[in-house]
């Protein structure tokens, strides 16, 4: 445990130690600010106020595309790119087991996804409190941060598995997001095949929020995931235990 | 770290590892006790680097084991690779990161400390580029820095391949006194791949030649030197009695 520990925080310091990580939430920060001065604007000119909750608009967007981007750089810098140059010979070298290198770079990953998950909900929910707004909605915008920092990591398990089939991280980096967005465009035109694929959680917030909660189409769908998740996972971890380094 | 008496710090028994093209090497057997320098000697694409990634845990015997100081690599790794330092082929670094920033990392989970850093950046005389950036280090340097990061935690096993590879010739005879020390000093064994007799010979106590992912002999340097003037000559006369005394 206290090796998985130190494992992980070696992978996360690495992640820390590249700057487009840093670049990318500070892009992050710097939208939402653009996005409500958009909104301000239009509130001056139109003489009308929306009172828009901003931690909601900007919620599906963020998790939906530039979270799962980031999220799959993480993994691909961790896995492909370390298995192309050698460097990850220096992780698999020391005492730390294959299993809990594997566990600790998608923990890492999955990590800074939710950082930047929660980083939105509080800098939206700062920008609103000091532009006069109440916070409305403040438990239920929460709930679904937190709502969908779970089909997050399905997607972040996704592209490990894809790193494993894949050597280069170009490949991997361009398969994760094809899959992604085939899943959204399948979400759209063939509804009943999109239930079937976890992406269609990619806002399951609003499956849950808001509305009397069905407990056995909602148990189905915590088990898809779940189903997904594992395959994924275990399927992945299967290939990375195996390999000659 | 303490080293159980009557323990070989490594024991390969009958292993063979295969790579999907069918290369790769057969039925070795390879036993050292502390304290021994072992040289893997043999040309290019014998298997000596192979043979190291089993030990190592980076590869997968196809049959057979290899235990390091009585534990399996393949059933308790853990218990297994702490004992162990690895230089393998070119040496695994993050380039975006500084030799110290490289260092720290593998102390972390090895558990060593600043001073342990400290003094493996020393040893490999690498003390004033610490805060560069591996990017910008020379092909010796690189080399240097990953056998500062074999040394750190002074595991008890060593495992180098090629460990002088890119290196100056004061840093050639730097890195033999080294090793030669540690092993009488503090009883380290050592397994060393090399293509160059005259560096084995040297260097080893201990000789294994591999040729064509066989294991032709492993006697002690000694031995070897009684049999033919130099270790160039054994070597040559135990590869052409393999090949049926056919002359090159
Ligand atoms: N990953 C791999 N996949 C397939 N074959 C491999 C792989 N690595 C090595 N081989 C083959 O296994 C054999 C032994 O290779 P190995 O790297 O162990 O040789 P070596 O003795 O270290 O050579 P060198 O002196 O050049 O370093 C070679 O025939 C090589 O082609
Ligand atoms: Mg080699």
């Amino acid at each position: 445990m206290q090796l998985f520990g130190r494992a992980y925080r070696c992978e996360l310091i690495k992640l820390l130690a590249r700057k487009k990580f840093i670049v990318f939430l500070a892009l992050e920060v710097a939208i939402c600010g653009i996005v409500l001065l958009v909104q301000l604007a239009v509130e001056h000119v139109s003489g009308l106020a929306f009172n828009v909750n901003l931690r909601m608009m900007l919620l599906g967007f963020f998790i939906s595309a530039y979270i799962p981007l980031v999220s799959f750089m993480a993994v691909c810098d961790l896995f492909s790119s370390e298995i192309q140059d050698g460097s990850l010979r220096a992780s698999l070298l020391l005492p730390a087991s294959r299993f809990k290198v594997y566990l600790a770079k998608a923990l890492s990953a999955y990590t800074v996804a939710v950082v930047y998950l929660f980083s939105l909900f509080v800098v939206t929910a700062v920008l609103e409190l000091s532009f006069g707004s109440t916070l409305h909605g403040f438990f239920e915008s929460f709930g679904s941060y937190l709502l969908d920092a779970i089909p997050l990591a399905v997607v972040i398990l996704m592209a490990v598995f894809f790193n494993q089939i894949l050597r280069s991280p170009t490949l991997a980096m361009l398969l994760c997001i094809g899959v992604l967005l085939a899943a959204y465009i399948v979400n759209i035109f063939l509804p009943q095949v999109g239930a079937m694929l976890f992406t269609s959680y990619g806002q399951w917030h609003n499956l849950f929020i808001g509305k009397a909660l069905p407990f056995l189409p909602m148990m189905m769908k915590v088990g898809l995931l779940l189903g997904y998740g594992t395959v994924f996972f275990s399927a992945g971890y299967y290939i990375f235990e195996r390999r000659d380094m | 770290m303490t080293e159980m008496t009557g323990v070989p710090a490594v024991r390969v028994s009958n292993m063979t590892k295969l790579y999907k093209n069918g290369r790769g090497v057969k039925n070795i057997d390879l036993t050292l006790e502390p304290g021994d320098i072992v040289g893997l000697l043999g040309p290019n694409g014998s298997g000596k680097t192979t043979i190291m990634k089993v030990i190592v845990g980076l590869c997968h015997a196809t049959d057979g084991t290899a235990e390091v100081f009585g534990h399996s690599i393949e059933r308790d790794y853990e218990a297994a690779a702490k004992h162990i330092g690895a230089l393998i082929e070119s040496p695994a670094l993050y380039y975006n990161l500084s030799a110290e920033k490289n260092l720290r990392l593998a102390a972390r989970v090895r558990g060593a400390g600043d001073e342990d850093i400290a003094r493996v950046l020393a040893l490999v005389r690498l003390d004033r580029y610490a805060r560069d950036k591996v990017a910008r280090f020379s092909l010796g340097m690189k080399q240097r820095l990953g056998l500062a990061l074999a040394l750190l935690g002074s595991p008890d096993l060593l495992v180098l391949d090629e460990p002088t590879n890119g290196l100056d010739i004061e840093g050639t005879v730097e890195v033999r006194e080294l090793i030669l020390r540690l092993a009488a000093e503090r009883g380290h064994a050592f397994l060393i791949a090399s293509h160059l007799a005259s560096e084995i010979e040297r260097t080893c106590n201990k000789v294994a030649i591999i040729h064509e992912g066989e294991l032709l002999s492993f006697v002690s340097v000694a031995e070897a030197v009684r049999r033919a003037p130099t270790l160039e000559d054994y070597f040559l006369a135990e590869v052409r009695q393999k090949r049926g005394g056919a002359v090159i």
